[in-house]
């Protein structure tokens, strides 16, 4: 009796065996369209929680630029506008470059697919290097709240507020740019081994998501750490 | 299949990017006041939006995609906006002490006050520095200093002693000034003058 | 019609041995992995307790120090909120069922939700050894700055544990969203799926958005506390309030995780055990969807005393008015569904029937809470812990429970001993009233929560509650016995013994791997109960 509210489809494709399934389509879907839009969603969701993530940092940043304008103004001065606009450009151009390896995978083509994502990581790698060239003047410099800060001459206290939130904030950008790295370096090893054709190479769309966020958020982060108040300084 | 972007859209959307970023490091640098941050922020927006739509490829995603995204800001904002409802909203109208950390010193109200006593009011200088002193001193930036502080007030200790009362806000630089009406006349009178006198004073030397 | 056959090729027999397990990726056996850990949780958690109300039974503070009663609710806390209360109805009922609801082989990412489990056993271990080596002090609130300054207890260790949990709970919420969206069965519109699904829908909009803000909390103390930055430090000019701004932002959400699953439950529940479609579906639909919503806006009812403003207090008091509204929807809504329905009464529906005194009191109890001027009063006292304990206990666990009892024929392919059933919810439903219902009167006068010593006039109303946890005990350890003796010698549950509506019911009592035999396609709504013959067994 239960059973006859439901009509039941005749087995096709998935009684085991005899229907060609693409190799890359997982036993619990019914076609690769399904698939590749399960996994798109998934990864946006996914994106859609880090923005929460670094939303709980922004909120205080958000309150602590309103309370402490001075401490705001002094911090960012503090910070190197042309490393800061470096990395902006190189972070720009490493999505680029990762629009273009999916846009290779998309059309089959597995050289140029490698040749981008080398790009990519390169790139991702030297923003990587002049951070650490930020962070290790930050550090002769007795700017490391906790580990080793100075308050200078003339200086607001809540300057250390900010210079806080500039290590949380850019130390989990790099954090993230780091497993983004990772990430990329398994896409290419799949893609050295010529796993990608252009109906499935779904891997390589989802990096790209992964990599377009974490530039997304530098994004933001460069005009909110670098260009606070820069107008007043220059006097 | 999903719909294959053109290189050329590519290379013009980074072209874009290249420019808004010289656009919003030139803003900085221009005096636009208040409006320096949420032109900062909109342009950040339009940058993110460009990749979102067509790095990200959303413009070519389904409506569920498209969804998604917008609500994340939905979200974000309420988190936002409604921790500022408290933050913004704190010392209004009930509150005379302000939400910055000037706000925070203890609250007395003026009840809880002995009457000043005779030693109290010909020696102001402890109750000075726990009080007018912590933000105005020579070298402060969170406040007008006490040179300038001369400079408005010379010698006219009534100014001063209203102003402590209930004080506007002129300089948009500093933190809202908390009252201390709380003191009662005899202290405020006693502080002021000390103060003043301070204020007359060459800077100590450093 | 019911077989009395065992079915030949389940779930649980077509592959033996430990790896078949550890390295499962069916959502079916990884939903009974995390009832085993979330079973050892409340175990745990359930001991932490005991030493709270032993202590509590005596006025003064001498079975424990000071500092060990601090360890044990904190841990209490830690243990309920994070590794029972947040999995139970998602992770090992949802994770069971809800495939099988929308005609599904597997949820949208097998290998994620095997990856998910492993992250919640290591942030377990993490967390509990975090208590094992000392404990943490300070309130499974964290607060700062006692957290990052003052407490030398080990909050570092805790709060990796559960920032570590809590990638979890987010991928779980991934995973069902995805599920749902994209691998319904043909027929299975919206409108026809089960309450619980549209529950656990919502609840997974609530894990994604809500989990990472209090990740960043953790993350921000951790900076604090380990590196020596200054977010929340007061003397640099911070707010501490800002971290209960940025932690209740989760964890007020975080309870709406707690009970729009249990409440999907009683919708399936009531519906079966009423013989009858449930009342106003799109309603009860919608309800989730707007707790989940209205969950959001409205954290800031746990700062009222904090200091924030009393304009903003305002505005937060309206707000959590306002989300008593959808709760109000579905418990109306439930109890249209059971007038004129033809009650069954079966273990499940004792439960239900639990559920709805419990959490009515603990719903209304709630209001006095969001009325400003009632909370600058009961804020911080016994109120509030009976408040939230008829919601989570009284709501939560029972509706947990309902759906153990519920779906255990189903998952185990058993049924259970129905008496022992309905004694141990009868036995649950009276210790949790003498445990917690003496707590409102003593926070109404005036015994803080969080106190090991209390002044002697309060000693009755804390006997009585002491007393009564111990009749909770016996009642929550029998569910124990007779499921595991039912696994053995339990008579065969047949596709159906409920009777029920549902595409789970269809199939075979334990399913097959794969959950059906043939793509199912949905031809008819929901809670279709015209058709069904009332079961007599």
């Amino acid at each position: 009796m239960p059973d006859a509210l439901v009509a039941h489809a005749d087995a096709h494709g998935h009684s085991h065996g005899h229907t060609a399934h693409h190799p890359d389509l997982q036993h619990h879907f019914e076609t690769l369209e399904q698939q590749k839009e399960a996994s798109t969603l998934g990864m946006w969701i996914f994106i859609i929680q880090e923005v929460m993530f670094f939303g709980g940092l922004l909120a205080a940043y958000m309150l602590y630029r309103i309370w402490y304008p001075t401490a705001w103004s002094e911090g960012s001065a503090e910070l190197d506008i042309r490393l800061g606009g470096l990395n902006t450009v190189v972070l720009i151009l490493s999505s680029l470059t990762m629009a273009l390896a999916v846009r290779s995978a998309q059309t089959g083509k597995q050289k140029a697919t490698c040749n981008w994502l080398i790009v990519t990581m390169l790139l991702g790698l030297t923003f990587l290097v002049v951070k650490g060239f930020e962070y290790e003047h930050k550090w002769a410099l007795h700017h490391v709240p906790g580990l080793n800060f100075q308050l200078e001459e003339g200086q607001v206290p809540q300057i250390a507020i900010f210079l806080s939130l500039y290590f949380a904030l850019t130390g989990l950008h790099a954090l993230h740019m780091v497993i983004g790295f990772v990430l990329l370096s398994v896409i290419l090893w799949m893609a050295w081994r010529k796993r990608f054709t252009p109906e499935w190479y779904t891997p390589v769309e989802m990096a790209g998501l992964y990599w377009h966020f974490v530039d997304i958020v530098w994004i933001f982060l460069f005009p909110l750490l670098y260009l606070v108040d820069r107008a007043h300084q220059v006097q | 299949m999903s719909h294959i972007s053109p290189k050329s859209t590519y290379y013009a959307i980074f072209g874009a990017l290249m420019a808004l970023t010289a656009l919003t490091v030139y803003v900085a640098f221009q005096h636009l006041g208040w409006l320096n941050f949420p032109v900062a922020i909109s342009i950040a927006f339009v940058k993110a939006s460009l990749v979102v739509l067509f790095f990200m490829h959303v413009k070519y995603s389904s409506k569920l995609t498209k969804l998604l995204v917008a609500s994340t800001f939905f979200f974000l904002a309420s988190l936002f906006g409604l921790t500022m409802t408290d933050y913004l909203s704190r010392g209004w109208l009930t509150s005379p002490r302000g939400t910055t950390t000037a706000g925070m010193l203890p609250r007395l109200q003026a009840a809880e006050l002995p009457a000043a006593s005779e030693q109290a009011l010909a020696n102001p200088q402890p109750l000075f520095e726990a009080t007018c002193g912590s933000c105005h001193s020579f070298t402060t930036k969170t406040a007008p200093t006490l040179a300038e502080i001369h400079n408005l007030y010379s010698t006219d200790v009534e100014k001063v002693v209203t102003w402590a009362k209930a004080p506007q806000r002129k300089r948009m630089r500093f933190e809202p000034m908390p009252s201390f009406a709380h003191l009662g006349d005899a202290r405020l009178h006693a502080l002021a003058n000390y103060m003043l006198q301070q204020a007359a004073q060459a800077p100590p030397a450093p | 019609m019911t077989t009395t056959a065992f079915p030949r090729r389940t779930y649980l027999n077509h592959e033996f041995g430990i790896k078949s397990w550890l390295l499962t990726k069916d959502h079916k056996r990884i939903g009974l992995m995390y009832l085993v850990l979330v079973t050892l949780a409340f175990m745990l958690g359930g001991i932490f307790a005991a030493g709270v109300r032993a202590e509590l039974t005596t006025p003064a503070g001498d079975l424990w120090s000071s500092d060990t009663y601090n360890k044990l609710f904190t841990m209490h806390g830690i243990m309920m909120v994070f590794f029972v209360l947040i999995p139970a109805v998602p992770a090992i009922l949802g994770n069971f069922v809800l495939p099988l609801m929308i005609g599904a082989k597997d949820v949208a990412f097998p290998k994620i939700n095997l990856i998910s489990w492993y992250i919640f056993l290591i942030g377990m271990i993490v967390t509990v050894g975090a208590m094992v080596v000392g404990g943490v002090d300070t309130g499974w609130t964290f607060y700062v700055p006692y957290s990052t300054q003052a407490s030398n207890t080990n909050v570092m260790a805790t709060g990796i544990g559960v920032f570590i949990t809590g990638f979890s709970s987010i991928l779980t919420g991934v995973n069902f969203m995805v599920t749902v969206h994209r691998m319904r069965a043909p027929g299975m519109t919206w409108f026809r799926l089960p309450l619980l699904v549209w529950a656990l829908y919502a609840t997974s909009l609530v894990q994604i958005l809500g989990t990472p803000v209090i990740a960043i909390t953790v993350f921000m103390l951790a900076l604090e506390r380990g590196l020596g930055f200054g977010i929340f430090d007061p003397t640099l000019g911070g707010d501490p309030v800002l971290f209960q701004h940025l932690f209740w932002f989760y964890s007020h959400p975080a309870v709406y995780i707690m009970i729009l699953p249990p409440m999907g439950v009683i919708s399936e529940v009531i519906a079966c055990f009423s013989r009858k479609s449930v009342f106003g579906y799109s309603f009860v639909a919608f309800s989730s969807l707007a707790i989940a919503v209205f969950g959001f806006v409205v954290w800031a009812h746990h700062l009222f005393v904090a200091g924030i403003s009393p304009y903003s207090a305002m505005v937060f008091s309206f707000l959590s008015f306002a989300v008593a509204i959808p709760s109000a929807v579905k418990t109306f809504n439930w109890t249209a569904t059971m007038y004129k329905g033809a009650i069954w009464w079966k273990s499940p529906m004792f439960y239900v029937f639990g559920f709805m005194g419990l959490f009515l009191v603990g719903g209304l109890t709630g209001l006095f809470l969001a009325s400003l001027g009632l909370d600058v009063h009961l804020h911080d006292t016994y109120f509030v812990v009976a408040h939230f304990h008829y919601i989570m206990v009284g709501g939560a666990i029972m509706g947990f429970f309902a759906g153990l009892h519920y779906y255990w024929p189903k998952i185990t392919g058993r049924m259970y001993n129905d008496t022992l059933g309905k004694t141990s919810a009868v036995l649950i439903f009276v210790g949790f009233n003498l445990t917690f219902f003496p707590q409102f009167i003593l926070g109404y006068l005036g015994m803080p929560r969080r106190y090991h010593a209390y002044p002697p006039e309060f000693q009755v109303f804390n006997v009585l509650s002491s007393a009564g946890a111990s009749v909770l005990a016996i009642g929550y350890l029998l569910p124990f016995l007779y499921f595991t003796y039912s696994i053995f010698k339990g008579q065969a549950a047949g596709n159906n013994p409920w009777g029920a509506t549902g595409l789970e019911w269809t199939t075979q009592s334990p399913p097959l791997p794969e959950n059906f035999p043939d793509q199912p396609v949905v031809t008819e709504e929901a809670y279709d109960y015209s058709k069904r013959e009332i079961k007599v067994a």
